[in-house]
């Protein structure tokens, strides 16, 4: 039960945190709005158009090749940690995995799926 | 070592990654020993799972359990795989889309299939179902250019994804409450804390809907008519015999093992769906012109036949069960080796294409009478042992309604069936010249019906290996 209190403890403790630095700044900040500044933040560009615009479906192929590399990534940082402990065994069962993640990118770079035309 | 457990597994596994590598590789007019090779494969596996069996063993930090229950569905899912594949090779060779994936995805379907059969863990099972399932869709769609066969893999893949999270949502709250996914351990929780909460009765239902779904059981059968007609006519036979036995094996060890605390629920909710999946199967497929989607109608009327089996949950049923899954497999698969000729052929997928076929291809339309017997089930045929175990089982534990329901349906399918084998002997046909069966399609129509007359006549060994492979004693 006493776990559940400091789990409600946190819950609040990071409510309020947040709470006052954003309400302290709200107060004491001044205001002077502009075109410019309530613009969407969009990484420094300049926005133009319609964010609700058709996306190329070649983003969704290169999504799926990402998933490759992100899951290699996933698995790599742990049994990188562990990699003594696991020995002679688990190199072998890493180089496995890899191989059947090369596998799909290998297929995928055949099917011509990294070029954009 | 674990791994010498699964080598049927890594076989395929294998086999299935270099024959992708080969797909992007070689042209697509220079893939003719893709199924060589998938075939092969397929068999090595079956030759690997020898020196594991009569082994009871967990592996895997009990993920996985290596028993006869789970090796029976293996050696049935490989021979599923080997004849599947033999049925495809000439009907994917006059595809447009390349032909290499295509054993590639029937491949992995199957190792998912294999993880559904051995795992008594719920994240295990899952995993391999999805397995199964992502395939699946793939290979409805599979015919790209083709419209139906898109519309088949859509409708397939959203509604088999609302269906996975339903029946993830039931694990979890399975696991939320019992605090484990290892079935083994449900098990043994005792009846009075299970039977309590309604959480786990909604968790129940959950299951159920989405095995359901994956088996086609009425009314989450909607699904199937569409994804059968679209579908390439091999997948077709492949939908309706491995992934619905896959969902089966994996219900047996969810219900009647892992949840036997709840087994007056589940029980009874399984009796009216099977009541109602019997009938609904049935009574449509009377009306079909389409012989792909008559066979889903009747695909759907066998698992109601079937989920009777779920219902009784004794011994005796569940391994009539496995007898029905065994007999089940060989006669669908040899039926559509003749499905897929006549459409591979252009002849036609309607019924009325059937007409003459007797003249066209003699022996063909004799193996094809053998089938349709047995689907009824009539003695001498698999078909027959099978109905009667269930049948049996029904009645020994008091579910006598059922049983009559079943008889009645039988009588009720001889309506549609027999349709086809009038269209066959009766009706002229429109071009008499005479139908070749091809060596990889005849050998599946051969194994088919020779293993209907043998379950049905020299039962007796199938039943004491059955015995053996039991999971409830």
């Amino acid at each position: 039960m006493l776990s559940w209190v400091n789990v409600a403890i946190f819950l609040i403790a990071g409510v309020v945190v947040v709470a006052v630095g954003l309400g302290m700044a709200w107060l004491l900040r001044p205001s002077y709005p502009d075109p410019k500044k309530l613009d969407p933040y969009e990484c420094g560009e300049v926005p133009f158009g319609d964010a609700q615009v058709r996306f190329n479906i070649r983003y969704y192929i290169f999504a799926l090749i990402f998933v490759v590399f992100d899951i290699e990534s996933v698995f790599i940082y742990p049994w990188a940690v562990l990699f003594r402990q696991l020995g002679v065994f688990g190199f072998f069962e890493m180089l496995v995995f890899l191989v059947i993640l090369v596998v799909g990118l290998v297929y995928a770079w055949k099917k011509k799926v990294l070029e954009w035309v | 070592m674990d791994y010498l457990y699964i080598l049927p597994e890594l076989i395929i596994v294998a086999v299935a990654l270099v024959l992708l590598v080969g797909a992007a590789l070689s042209p697509k007019d220079r893939q003719g020993y893709m199924p060589v090779v998938a075939t092969a494969g397929f068999l090595a596996a079956l030759v690997a799972v020898y020196p594991a069996l009569g082994q009871e063993t967990n592996i895997f930090g009990r993920m996985i359990t290596v028993d006869g229950f789970a090796q029976f569905f293996k050696v049935i899912f490989l021979i599923v795989g080997v004849l599947v594949t033999l049925s495809s090779a000439g009907y994917m060779s006059k595809q447009k889309t390349s032909g290499g994936e295509y054993y590639v995805l029937l491949m992995f379907a199957v190792t998912g299939m294999i993880f559904m059969a051995s795992s008594t863990d719920l994240l295990a099972i899952w995993l391999g179902l999805e397995l199964v399932s992502i395939s699946s869709y793939i290979l409805a769609g599979y015919r790209r250019e083709d419209p139906k066969s898109n519309e088949a893999a859509i409708k397939y893949f959203l509604m088999g994804a609302i269906a996975s999270a339903v029946l993830l949502f039931g694990l979890s709250l399975v696991y939320g409450y019992t605090g484990t996914t290892n079935l083994v351990d449900i098990a043994q929780i005792e009846t009075k804390a299970l039977a309590g909460p309604a959480v786990l009765g909604v968790a129940m239902f959950m299951l159920v809907a989405g095995f359901g779904f994956k088996v086609a059981m009425v009314p989450f059968h909607m699904w199937a008519p569409d994804a059968y007609e679209g579908a390439p006519t091999p997948v077709t036979a492949f939908f309706s015999i491995g992934p619905k036995a896959a969902g089966l094996a994996a219900m047996i060890r969810i219900f009647p093992v892992g949840l036997s605390a709840l087994t007056s629920k589940w029980s009874l909710l399984f009796a009216i769906i099977a009541a109602v999946t019997m009938t609904v199967g049935n009574l449509t497929a009377l009306s079909q012109k389409n012989i792909k989607r008559m066979m889903a109608y009747s695909s759907i009327a066998q698992v109601g036949y079937i989920t009777i089996g779920l219902a009784v949950a004794t011994a005796a049923s569940v391994n009539a069960i496995m007898f029905y899954i065994m007999a089940y497999v060989f006669i669908n698969a040899g039926l559509f080796s003749m499905i897929i000729l006549l459409d591979e052929r252009g002849i036609g997928q309607k019924i009325e294409d059937y007409a003459g076929l007797s003249q066209r291809a003699p022996v063909a339309a004799a193996a094809m009478v053998v089938f349709f017997i047995a689907l009824i089930g009539i003695p001498f045929t698999s078909g027959f042992f099978a109905k009667f175990f269930i049948f049996a089982a029904a009645v020994q534990s008091g579910f006598m309604w059922l049983a009559i329901i079943l008889a009645v349906n039988s009588a009720i399918s001889v309506g549609y069936y027999y349709g086809v084998v009038k269209a066959m002997y009766l009706d002229a046909p429109k071009d008499a010249s005479p139908v070749k069966v091809p060596r990889a399609l005849g050998a599946v129509l051969l194994t088919g019906a020779l293993a209907t007359l043998a379950l049905g006549v020299f039962s007796e060994p199938f039943i004491r290996l059955i015995g053996l492979a039991s999971l409830l004693r």
